[in-house]
């Protein structure tokens, strides 16, 4: 079912249902694009001389992800072991906690 | 100023009370007032050295007060009772007195004007934090529990092994500014590098704060490494070895949280990463590096609670904080998710206390001209926005519905906890609004401000592009909903291959003196019983037993005295 | 009260065995029979401390019985050392006392008027010993304290009673007379005496190559000191009743062997002399080793006497090592730790006894979930465990920063590592038994994970008289990281005999 119009949720429910899309994704790369413009309208004081470099910020943040994403995967892919790897020496491999309802009123 | 009763004994005191008052609102109450009336006492402190004591003729410093004390003072007072707020519900007396010992201890530690007291306070932080994971009562538990308090134990008698070395070089037990170089100056700094989770003595962190209750790890997140983090900036500020420890501590926990499947396991390691900053800082040395440390630390105490709040309110009402289980929660829980997206926000984003400390850490290390250390924090506040402002909320709050076909959605977080981070989210808010007043409460006078359009832009750029990166990855199926799993880390090393040598080592001792005292029981029964059938009671040597044992002893001893006469005479 | 020193210290030597006659004269009536006991504890501990202000300031009060040839005699002189371990010894015979009551009734034990009759007597023992002024008096009230527990021992009458007590008696008798007695007479044709001095009697009247061999002499006759590889005795005895066990690992028996090894290393060999002959650098290394290697046994163990008897073994090592670290600071801390251990041990055998009596468990496997039922033991068990490991504010805090400050004293910073080691060792396996009881679900509660605590079973603890001593010590813990400075005070001229040296000026806080 569509969040935004299921009228049985919360109304800030459906509100964070619009995010929950892609017009969240154009919306931030319009923010991006707007953001990385203002570079060639606004002089930055450098410290660094590859600070002055066009894009320098967001294609280092981009980079960075990309970078730790791979890296992520590697690790997954080497370290990554069944929940009961150390059982019964930690909390990983026990069942999931009573979910509590209770509201304390 | 004698009539300021110490701050941290007005918690202490508050823990003896408290098992005394029934349980219910009034002792919540009450738990609610301790924070608040330290905090009230700390912040009337002035400058200066009080409360000396005499302990086996050492003069010790219970309260020494300047502005750094203050400031970690009064964030550990401020984010105990967030804490307490948040866990207004938990009616386990263990938990709210260990609570209450907890804050003291870090507290007194921040207050300490010399080793010894320091010491006490520290093994106190220990000894009260185990019962926060041993109070989810299972077998897991009660492991991770036993692993944490060893290795938390150890850094506190590695702490005054290197303070005996200390003080027998110099006499000095002052907690003051240390020069490395001795081997009791590097136990001290290895001391202070447990706590604050140094690469491979870091461990401990990811693997105890998931194991803890889901209001255990909000108090958890608070002191312990904060605690380890002033004491550095106290002894080591300048230290230009932490500089590089710091880049590993913000690259490898980065990697372990970008994989991590328990979300409270990437908030610890995004905590680790977030200490790295601070170290550093603190290597770095100058007055507005550690102006940054001190704000960072204000800031990250705030949102890494509200973060690890918010996990905490979905494990409540979910019974799991992994990843591979939740999603589609903002249907149920909207309040808890715009408050942990408040949370990811308020690490650097513009208007929040994260965005203020960041650009002076990134500043101090800019002035000091550092440009390889400078890209690896812009590395660090790009790679942690990601993990904990990007991913980690998308993975509990949106995507697949996880609980669509569920008889019941999980219910919205109870209303305490709600407003524990609600109150924490305006912290952060009102510390990023008024960066003039957060300034002017840092340790040194050093005009700053973050509000430039240099940082904002920049900043907002960062953080726009790691968003982007997250959301354009994950559509081509980069990113992935982790499946059930652990990651080893260096933990393998004590978990499994150390334990095997002691488990060997254990048995190879056991057996090979049960062989030798078996092997000489024997021997000795065997000549005992042979002296007995010769004198005992019918032995042919007696009429009666003590007669036959007296001609025994004369017999051994003039045996002996010949010996000893004749080595005499050599 | 007045009376004269020689008079007191006659009355202290002998109202515990006032005790044993009067005890013994009470058999059919047990309430009569105890109030004896405890009334002689606290009369016996009124006139120990009484020697406390004299021998603090500065006076040596002593007594002459007889003379068994020229120059020997069996005589007494109260120094701090055995001012220390008299005080000990009288205080926590109180507390045991009334353990034994709740202990004894508890558990429904036979032949209780000859146990309250041998416990009497190895008091009297044990302040013989304190009190010795000289090596002849002290051997002689070892051999006492040796017989007089044996029947404690054995109490139980069974078979394994029985083999355990004959290990007891085979080692602890053949160690004194096997080495400790050749020692002895060795010492006597060196030097002529035997009385105690400090600063020692053998200094220039031994070859110091062949110093060590008589070192080790002691070390291994002090069997009660339970130095490796001669501490089987004390496993071997944990058949007895608990409170023989307190008595045996706090107050009395081993505290007299760590108590010998400090008054031969102080009075006989002087620090000083083995300071400069390095002769007791190898007994500082067995005693490491002893201290590691028991703790690890410790943690192999399941059943709770056990760990608890290797816990001991391990530290009593602590004591001996102040020792063979040969400098002031070691002596102080080896001293302190006499105190401090007894107070930390005795409330975790009370508190094993206090489980036995409620729940009849005496393996730690089974006692997950117990301290739900039993908080103020398992509280009290918490506390004197944090002492032993050594965390502040706690007593034990405090002898093992002085054996450390001995240890860089001595450049032996290794020792220090050792301490180290031991403490995490000792949080292994002394902080389980209390996190299990707490926190890892009774197969008695079926629910799992944080719901686990019971909802009201209630609170089941043992007798009164079985849960309050504990609790007293666990709070005597505490207060002796307070009182610290006082027992520094007592020690000091025995640690630090030349207060005008350079080398004490620097480090006298």
């Amino acid at each position: 079912m569509n969040a935004k119009t299921d009228t049985s949720l919360p109304a800030l429910a459906r509100l964070l249902g619009r995010l929950d899309g892609k017009k969240l994704f154009w919306l931030l790369l319009l923010a991006g694009v707007l953001l990385t413009l203002s570079d060639f309208a606004y002089h930055r004081h450098e410290i660094f001389d590859f600070e002055a470099l066009p894009l320098f910020y967001a294609g280092f943040a981009a980079a960075s992800v990309l970078v730790l994403v791979l890296a992520a995967a590697i690790f997954r892919a080497l370290f990554k072991r069944p929940e009961t790897f150390y059982a019964p020496f930690s909390t990983d491999s026990e069942p999931p906690l009573k979910a509590q309802e209770g509201d304390h009123a | 100023m004698p009539d300021i009763f110490p701050p941290a004994l007005i918690f202490i005191a508050a823990a003896i009370v408290l098992p005394f008052l029934p349980k219910g609102n009034l002792r919540a109450l009450f738990l609610l007032a301790v924070p608040l009336v330290a905090a009230h006492e700390i912040w009337q402190l002035s400058e200066g050295v009080t409360h000396t004591y005499e302990l086996l003729g050492y003069s010790l410093t219970l309260m020494r007060v300047d502005q750094l004390s203050i400031v970690f003072g009064l964030i550990f007072s401020f984010a105990a009772f967030l804490a307490l707020l948040y866990a207004w519900h938990v009616k386990d007396t263990v938990q709210q007195v260990t609570t209450l010992l907890y804050a003291g201890s870090a507290i007194g530690a921040v207050f300490a004007g010399d080793f010894v007291t320091l010491f006490i306070f520290w093994e106190g932080t220990a000894v009260a934090s185990v019962f926060l994971i041993w109070a989810r009562g299972t077998e897991g538990a009660y492991y991770t529990g036993m692993r944490y308090l060893i290795i938390q134990i150890a850094s506190g008698v590695i702490l005054v092994a290197g303070m005996a070395l200390h003080y027998y070089e110099t006499g000095s037990l002052a907690f003051e500014a240390l020069t490395l170089g001795s081997l009791g100056t590097w136990a001290i700094l290895i001391a202070f590098g447990i706590k604050a989770a140094f690469p491979l003595l870091h461990t401990w962190l990811p693997d105890a704060y998931p194991a803890a209750t889901p209001t255990g790890t909000v108090v958890l997140s608070i002191f312990t490494t904060k605690l380890a983090i002033y004491s550095l900036a106290r002894s080591f500020a300048g230290t230009e070895i932490l500089i590089y420890i710091g880049v590993v501590m913000v690259f490898w926990p980065l990697i372990y949280a970008a994989a991590e499947n328990d979300l409270r396991r990437v908030l610890a390691y995004a905590l680790n990463n977030q200490l790295g900053f601070m170290v550093i800082a603190v290597g770095i040395g100058t007055p507005l590096a550690l102006n940054g440390v001190a704000a960072h630390a204000v800031a990250h105490i705030l949102y890494k609670s509200l973060l690890f709040m918010a996990m905490g309110a979905v494990l409540y009402r979910t019974g799991t904080a992994k990843a591979s289980g939740l999603g589609g929660l903002y249907r149920s829980m909207p309040l808890t998710a715009l408050l942990c997206i408040l949370g990811g926000l308020a690490m650097s984003t513009p208007l929040f206390a994260g965005f203020v400390s960041k650009s002076l850490i990134l500043s101090s290390v800019a002035k000091a001209y550092e440009p390889l250390i400078w890209a690896a924090l812009l590395f660090g506040s790009a790679g942690i926005f990601y993990v904990a402002g990007v991913r980690l909320p998308y993975l509990a709050f949106f995507g697949e519905d996880k609980f669509a076909g569920a008889p019941e959605r999980p219910k919205e977080a109870p209303w305490n906890m709600l407003l524990a981070m609600g109150l924490t989210a305006a912290c952060c808010l009102a510390l990023g609004l008024l960066p003039g007043a957060f300034m002017s409460f840092l340790p040194y006078d050093v005009a700053y401000n973050a509000y430039t359009p240099d940082h904002i832009l920049t900043q907002l750029q960062v953080l726009s592009f790691t968003a982007i990166a997250f959301f354009a990855l994950w559509r081509f199926g980069l990113i992935k909903r982790p499946a059930p799993g652990i990651l080893v880390d260096t933990d393998w090393l004590n978990r499994r291959l150390a334990l095997a040598i002691v488990k060997l080592g254990a048995y190879i001792s056991r057996n090979t003196w049960g062989l030798m005292s078996r092997t000489a029981t024997r021997r000795l029964d065997a000549f005992l019983a042979s002296i007995y059938r010769a004198h005992g009671p019918q032995g042919p040597l007696a009429r009666s037993w003590p007669a036959g044992s007296m001609v025994l002893w004369i017999a051994v001893l003039l045996g002996f005295t010949l010996i000893l006469s004749f080595s005499q005479s050599l | 009260m007045d009376m004269s020193p020689s008079f007191a210290i006659t009355l202290a030597v002998l109202l515990p065995l006032i005790g044993t006659v009067l005890i013994g004269m009470s058999d059919r009536r047990p309430n009569q029979r105890e109030a004896v006991s405890i009334l002689t504890s606290l009369a016996l501990f009124y006139v120990v401390a009484g020697f406390l202000p004299d021998v603090m300031s500065g006076a040596r009060p002593s007594a002459t019985w007889f003379e068994v040839l020229p120059g020997l005699s069996l005589a007494f002189e109260i120094e701090p050392l055995g001012m220390l371990f008299a005080l000990v010894a009288s205080g926590l015979w109180i507390v045991t006392a009334l353990y034994c009551i709740g202990y004894m009734r508890g558990n429904k034990e036979s032949h209780q008027t000859r146990f309250y009759m041998c416990f009497a007597l190895a008091i009297s023992a044990a302040i013989g010993i304190a009190f010795a002024a000289n090596m002849f008096t002290l051997f002689i009230f070892y051999e006492v304290l040796t017989i007089s527990t044996y029947p404690l021992v054995a109490h139980k009458q069974n078979e394994a009673a029985k083999s355990g007590a004959r290990t007891y008696l085979g080692i602890l008798i053949g160690t004194s007379i096997g080495f400790q007695l050749i020692a002895i007479i060795w010492t006597w044709m060196l030097a002529g005496t035997l009385d105690f001095q400090l600063g020692g009697i053998l200094a220039g009247k031994i070859d110091p190559t062949i110093l060590p061999v008589l070192l080790g002499l002691y070390a291994f006759g002090i069997g009660k000191a339970a130095l490796m590889p001669f501490h089987r005795w004390l496993p071997a005895a944990m058949v007895a009743p608990t409170p023989v066990s307190a008595l045996l690992h706090a107050v009395a028996v081993v505290k007299a062997g760590v108590f010998t090894m400090l008054k031969v290393g102080v009075y006989i060999f002087g620090i000083d002399l083995l300071a400069v002959t390095q002769a007791s650098d190898w007994l500082m290394w067995l005693a490491a080793a002893s201290i590691l290697i028991a703790s690890t046994i410790a943690l192999t163990k399941d059943n709770l006497k056990a760990r608890l008897a290797y816990s001991t073994v391990s530290q009593l090592s602590y004591i001996t090592l102040g020792m063979a670290l040969a400098t002031s600071l070691g002596v102080m801390g080896g001293a302190m730790h006499i105190a401090m251990h007894a107070m930390g041990k005795i409330t975790l055998f009370m508190c094993a006894g206090a489980i036995y009596v409620a729940t009849h468990k005496t393996e730690i496997s089974d006692m997950d979930g117990l301290g739900r039922l039993m908080p103020f033991t398992f509280g009290a068990f918490l506390i004197g465990a944090l002492s032993i490991i050594g965390l502040p504010p706690l007593g034990g805090a405090w002898s093992k920063w002085y054996l450390m400050l001995g240890a860089a004293d001595a450049g032996h910073q290794i020792m220090i590592v050792v301490f180290m080691a031991s403490s995490l060792l000792n949080v292994a396996y002394l902080l389980p038994i209390v996190a299990r009881a707490f926190f890892v679900p009774s197969p008695r509660f079926a629910s799992v994970g944080a719901a686990a605590v019971p909802a009201r079973s209630g609170i089941q603890e043992a007798p009164l008289l079985c849960v309050l001593p504990p609790v007293i010590t666990a709070i005597g813990c505490l207060l002796l990281f307070f009182y610290a400075g006082e027992i520094y005070d007592l020690i000091y001229p025995v640690a630090f005999p030349d207060p005008t040296s350079a080398a004490v000026q620097s480090l006298a806080p």
